[in-house]
């Protein structure tokens, strides 16, 4: 076997366990800490009917919640293992189909935050280490911090009350047509756009300061060429490492963003499932992200060693 | 050859001239003169070497000579006066970017400090060297490449085809040395700036450089301005020696001349303390081991084995210490000499039991101590102490020297706070340090009085042994030889056994009375310090002692007639 | 550069000269002064955290009135000089009701950072200091609450625990676990390795000594830094939650269920969103910029 299939073997070993754990994490917080989503349904109920103990009983059996938890995790992790995470306790739909019709929407505009995060991002990032005039590296370094600073629901609202309120130029809610894309795209591209800013910006500055800087400008090369082709690429891996770790936050940020624009989404999914204690729906959310995070950093460990000779030289010793 | 270069170049307009040079970096505290009026000139062909210690301003002029001062750097007057192969003079004080973009690589090249980092990690070596032809349009894309392999070549690197594909972590220290005076040499400058090109490098290694540098610039006709903090490697190579100080040139001229009269007492200070230079011994006021004796320390068949990485199912490891045995008489100094990797600072945190040996056996005064621990392990602790490398890590930043002298009573339960105080007072008299430190931080001291803290903290608990490793490899000569010279003064008042370990020979001629050559784990020789350096009996200690920089030169008139 | 930073007095003979340091107390309030005077920023975000403080803790003393008492013929009334933040639809002060917010934001905050610093920083300490399979252990827990992101993870605790401003500041407390016991866990390997750690050891001093005085007050400063940080992140995702809903129930006021409130009355009142938002950010960025200075600014600006 290859050094590097090995090293891919190892990885993907590595992403199944920690989808274990991210199951048996959820799972202990949500049916080990106090609280019955039966009984929650029995209180309020949705509408309003309190239910009879046998009525109770009869719900409790139904999801296995009457069964001693190691039978449940057993249960649970066995069917988790097929992709089966039960039936959500709201509406009896099956959770994963409940995540996949959700999913589309959410996807769409992650990847349009995502997008808009890498660009705008790098762009401050390069011209704020580029400019020699300080008082625009002042404004632009700047940037970042204020953005991240700013409530993202807040920031989605104070949008809407320019964009759509004020100059009436895009809708203030809904999923109808590529304009109503925009501004939840950038609400939630936002802290992350400042996160890749600010990561870049330093490990471009700090690649600058590095002494093959120096021998490349010994040679007379010129600055727009040191910073792209010398500075930039070393520079980054860090931000390509924090990108995958950020990745999760867009997911989270979705919680947020939809229930600001009124999306449909996982996002309003995971709000409505919290509101009533859908523990199998939110448990199959959490899992789901986790193993997001999982394949993104997957794919951001296969990146690495094309930027980086060192480490595929690593990985193969 | 070097006289009749000297001899030409004073007639000639000067290739590079350097007037009244200011230099300054802009602090919060205010701006901190760091080139104070330096006016230099090099003749075509010449090697000018400017020699100072850390914080004279040497590599700051070297950086505005080329225009690359760093960060808040800024020249605030003064001219440098480049001469051009049409015959005029321009100054580089001032132009704008793109004129000096073309003079850098083109007619100035700069061989970095330190080799480590002075090459793109993600970019091969062979594309780093054509990027210079690039640059200045001296070929295309399709030659480039031929070229910066024939360069490599030249800069004496086997295999160069090979090379010039290779990425800059795949080559050692020396091959990347090599790259870097390749990238120098690419577009054939008038004048080659060299920063402290070798001082990374093992002395084999950077010998052998130093050699193929001043081979490569004779025959192009290049002139060099070398910058050093070696007085020996500058003795060896120059024809011209500038002296620096706190930002200015205390003393300059041809090199037989400043070595043989200096008229400075800075100068003549840092002659004194250049090891290369002059072979001191310090020895003949200390007595030798009293014979008969059994020695403080021995040890028998040392080896120590280090776990690698396991490739496939195969276990490898690194034998670092292979089969070494030696002994320590009480109150002698051993040194355990050799290049980075050699296994002589594994030997002594093996003899300490700060590691444990693989196999072998370590007598501390008479008692088997290679597989103690708990109690026993702690009381070797009062008995033996170990004075670090770097004076800038062995002590916790946040402790007053008088806490870090103290620590170890402290551990000990040695007296109550108030005399162990007294105690680190007496310590701090002791290793000549005013009394006023006891107070301050390890960062508001200077490297040579943190070593000497550290020294004494070695002292508190009144050791039998204490092992130096490389004490004074971090430190600037002139402070080294106050350093050795510290030790051997309290050696001889509390009879105290050294076990010195270091790369520089030099050095170790200062102050051992026994001396053990190490390479690759082994202990190669191993004999009085007198004979080894008289009449080395192993080719690789023969080796060693022709690469410590400044015997090219034992006198003037040899020099004179050593054949180019 | 490298010289600049280590200078040599090698122009004295002897070795009877100390580095000429800021030693003395006058000394080092003069370095202090000439820090801040070219930081204004850093000194309005001083002041501004040291109101909020304030507010959290003696909201009274910021605005005397009743956050919860309305004047209903002064009902969404644009910012002016009777009501500087307005007054929402049951005509209370928007000023008074932030203010009064401030006291259970921020009581949510800093129990969700005690729990993070004291737990991720136990789990830290304990990875890095014992090493083996503990750390090995610790630290592929650490990596799995990493795998899922912080608002989930904080949103299963609510679904567990239930709502309210207590189950919130832990839920979010619990989630930023991780990047604490991360920075523990590296400062204290760091500390470990270092030669002044190994010199410590071979003097003799004993490990649970060089635990306490070695290891924890160098690692400290990092973690310290790190809590500030979080301290704005916290803000901002208790305020997430308290926006969802998950807070405190109404009328109490809470930054993030005023925003809430206040977006029904988008189009007609603006500031009921805008002002209780602009207290939310302003307190963050003050928070991240003293964070700022605290990381080495202080240090490197020599």
């Amino acid at each position: 076997m290859s050094p590097m299939a090995r090293y891919l073997l190892r990885r993907a070993g590595m992403a199944v366990g920690v989808l274990w754990a991210a199951f048996t994490v959820s799972f202990v917080v949500l049916y080990l800490l106090p609280g019955d989503p039966v009984a929650t349904m029995a209180s309020g109920g949705l509408d309003g009917e309190p239910l009879t103990p046998e009525q109770l009983d009869a719900l409790r059996a139904r999801y296995g919640l009457d069964q001693p938890l190691i039978v449940q995790y057993g249960h649970r992790l066995w069917g988790a293992l097929h992709g089966d995470f039960g039936a959500s306790i709201q509406n009896g739909q099956d959770v994963r189909g409940a995540i996949m019709e959700a999913l589309p929407p959410t996807i769409q505009i992650s990847l349009a935050g995502l997008a808009f995060a890498i660009v705008v991002g790098g762009t401050v990032a390069l011209v704020a280490t580029y400019t020699r005039a300080h008082w625009l590296r002042q404004v632009l370094m700047g940037l970042p911090s204020l953005a991240v600073s700013m409530p993202v629901f807040w920031v989605g609202l104070m949008l809407v009350q320019v964009f759509s309120f004020g100059l009436g130029l895009l809708p203030s809610v809904g999923a109808n047509g590529p304009q109503a894309l925009i501004l939840p795209a950038i609400t939630l591209g936002l802290p992350t756009g400042a996160l890749v800013a600010q990561v870049l910006a330093k490990s471009l500055s700090q690649a600058l300061d590095e002494p093959y800087v120096a021998t490349a400008r010994a040679k007379g090369v010129g600055r727009v060429d040191i910073h792209l082709r010398h500075a930039l690429r070393n520079a980054a891996l860090p931000a390509l490492t924090v990108l995958g770790y950020v990745v999760g936050n867009l997911l989270a940020g979705a919680v947020v963003v939809e229930t600001v624009f009124t999306r449909p989404g996982l996002g309003r999914l995971t709000v409505s499932a919290v509101g009533v204690q859908d523990i199998p729906l939110v448990q199959g959310i959490v899992v789901f992200a986790a193993a997001v995070f999982v394949v993104v950093n997957l794919l951001v460990d296969l990146v690495y060693p094309l930027l980086d000779p060192r480490i595929a030289t690593g990985a193969a010793a | 050859m070097r006289e009749l270069t000297s001899e030409s170049s004073t007639q000639g307009e000067p290739l590079l001239q350097v007037e009244d040079l200011h230099v300054s970096y802009g602090t919060s505290a205010g701006a901190l003169h760091a080139v104070q009026g330096v006016s230099l000139t090099v003749a075509p062909g010449e090697v000018v070497a400017v020699v100072g210690e850390s914080g004279s301003g040497k590599s700051t002029l070297a950086q505005a000579v080329i225009g690359l001062l760093p960060g808040t750097g800024r020249v605030d007057s003064g001219r440098i006066r480049l001469s051009a192969p049409d015959g005029g003079a321009q100054d580089l004080v001032g132009l704008p970017d793109k004129a000096l973009r073309a003079v850098r690589g083109r007619r100035i090249g700069l061989v970095p400090q330190d080799p480590g980092v002075a090459l793109n990690p993600v970019q091969k070596v062979g594309k780093q060297v054509a990027e210079v032809l690039r640059v200045h349009g001296l070929a295309d894309k399709r030659t480039a490449h031929l070229d910066a392999v024939a360069l490599l070549a030249k800069a004496g690197l086997p295999e160069p085809d090979v090379r010039a594909g290779q990425y800059p972590h795949e080559l050692s220290g020396g091959m990347r040395q090599r790259v870097l005076i390749a990238i120098a040499i690419a577009a054939n400058p008038q004048l080659l700036i060299a920063d402290e090109p070798t001082s990374a490098l093992d002395a084999t290694v950077q010998r052998r450089i130093l050699d193929h540098l001043e081979h490569l610039t004779r025959e192009a006709g290049t002139a060099v301005l070398l910058i050093t903090h070696d007085l020996g490697v500058a003795a060896d190579r120059a024809d011209r020696l500038v002296v620096m100080h706190g930002g200015r040139i205390v003393e300059e001229g041809p090199v037989g001349q400043v070595l043989a009269g200096p008229r400075e007492p800075y100068t003549r200070r840092l002659l004194e303390s250049a090891p290369g230079l002059k072979p001191v011994r310090s020895m003949a006021l200390r007595p030798a081991p009293a014979a008969g004796e059994s020695p403080l320390v021995e040890v028998r068949d040392l080896v120590k084995d280090f776990p690698l990485p396991r490739v496939g199912r195969e276990r490898r490891s690194l034998r670092a210490v292979n089969g070494v045995s030696f002994a320590i008489a009480r109150g002698e100094t051993l040194a355990l000499v050799g290049e980075s990797g050699s296994g002589k600072s594994t030997t002594a945190r093996l003899l300490l039991r700060l590691a444990d040996p693989t196999s072998g056996t370590v007598l501390f005064d008479g008692t088997d101590i290679s597989a103690i621990s708990g109690r026993e392990w702690r009381e070797l602790r009062r008995r033996a102490q170990l004075v670090y490398q770097n004076p800038y890590a062995s002590l916790d930043p946040r402790f007053s020297i008088a806490e870090v002298i103290a620590e170890p009573l402290r551990a000990f339960r040695v007296g109550d706070a108030r005399t162990r105080r007294a105690r680190a007072a007496e310590l701090v008299d002791k290793v000549a340090l005013p009394a006023a430190v006891l107070d301050r931080l390890p960062a508001e001291l200077s490297g040579g009085q943190r070593q000497r803290v550290a020294i004494a903290r070695a002292l508190a608990l009144q050791p039998d042994l204490v092992v130096c490793d490389e004490p004074v490899s971090a430190l600037d000569v002139s402070v080294q030889a106050q350093v050795l010279d510290l030790l051997a003064e309290l050696q001889t008042e509390a009879r105290l056994t050294y076990l010195f370990i270091s790369h520089d020979l030099a050095v170790v001629r200062r102050i051992a009375h026994h001396v053990g050559v190490m390479r690759d784990g082994r202990l190669l020789e191993l004999a009085p310090a007198e004979q080894l350096f008289d009449a080395p009996g192993h080719e690789y200690t023969r080796e060693l002692l022709t690469a410590i920089a400044g015997q090219r030169r034992p006198s003037w008139s040899s020099a004179a007639k050593e054949p180019a | 550069m490298t010289e600049l930073l280590v200078r040599e007095p090698a122009a004295v003979p002897g070795p009877g000269a100390v580095a000429p340091v800021a030693a003395t107390r006058r000394e080092r309030l003069a370095r202090l002064w000439r820090f801040l005077r070219r930081r204004p920023g850093l000194i309005v975000s001083v002041v501004f955290v040291a109101l909020v403080l304030l507010a959290a803790f003696a909201p009274g003393a910021l605005a005397p009135a009743d956050p919860n008492l309305g004047v209903p013929a002064d009902r969404l009334q644009a910012p002016g000089l009777a009501h500087v933040f307005g007054t929402d639809y049951l005509g209370r002060d928007v000023y008074t009701r932030v203010v009064h917010g401030a006291a259970l934001s921020l009581q949510a905050t800093v129990i969700a950072v005690a729990v993070a610093l004291v737990v991720g920083g136990l789990i830290g300490l304990l990875a890095g200091f014992v090493r083996g399979w503990v750390d090995e252990g610790l630290m592929r827990f650490v990596d799995v609450l990493l795998a899922i992101p912080a608002v989930l993870m904080s949103l299963a605790l609510i679904t567990a625990l239930g709502y309210g401003t207590a189950n919130v500041a832990i839920a979010v407390g619990v989630a930023s676990v991780a990047s604490f016991a991360r920075v523990m866990r590296s400062e204290t390997l760091r500390i470990r390795q270092s030669v002044y750690v190994e010199a410590a050891r071979s003097v003799g001093t004993r490990w649970h000594v060089t635990l306490l005085r070695h290891v924890l007050p160098n690692a400290a400063g990092p973690v310290v830094v790190l809590a500030v940080l979080e301290f704005g992140l916290a803000i901002l995702a208790v305020s997430s939650l308290s926006f969802l809903g998950y807070g405190a129930p109404p009328p109490a006021p809470e930054w993030g269920s005023l925003i809430a409130e206040g977006r029904n009355y988008m189009a007609t009142a603006w500031w009921l969103c805008a002002m209780p938002g602009a207290a939310i950010a302003a307190t963050v960025l003050s928070v991240n910029r003293i964070s700022r200075a605290l990381d080495g600014e202080w240090a490197r600006a020599r």
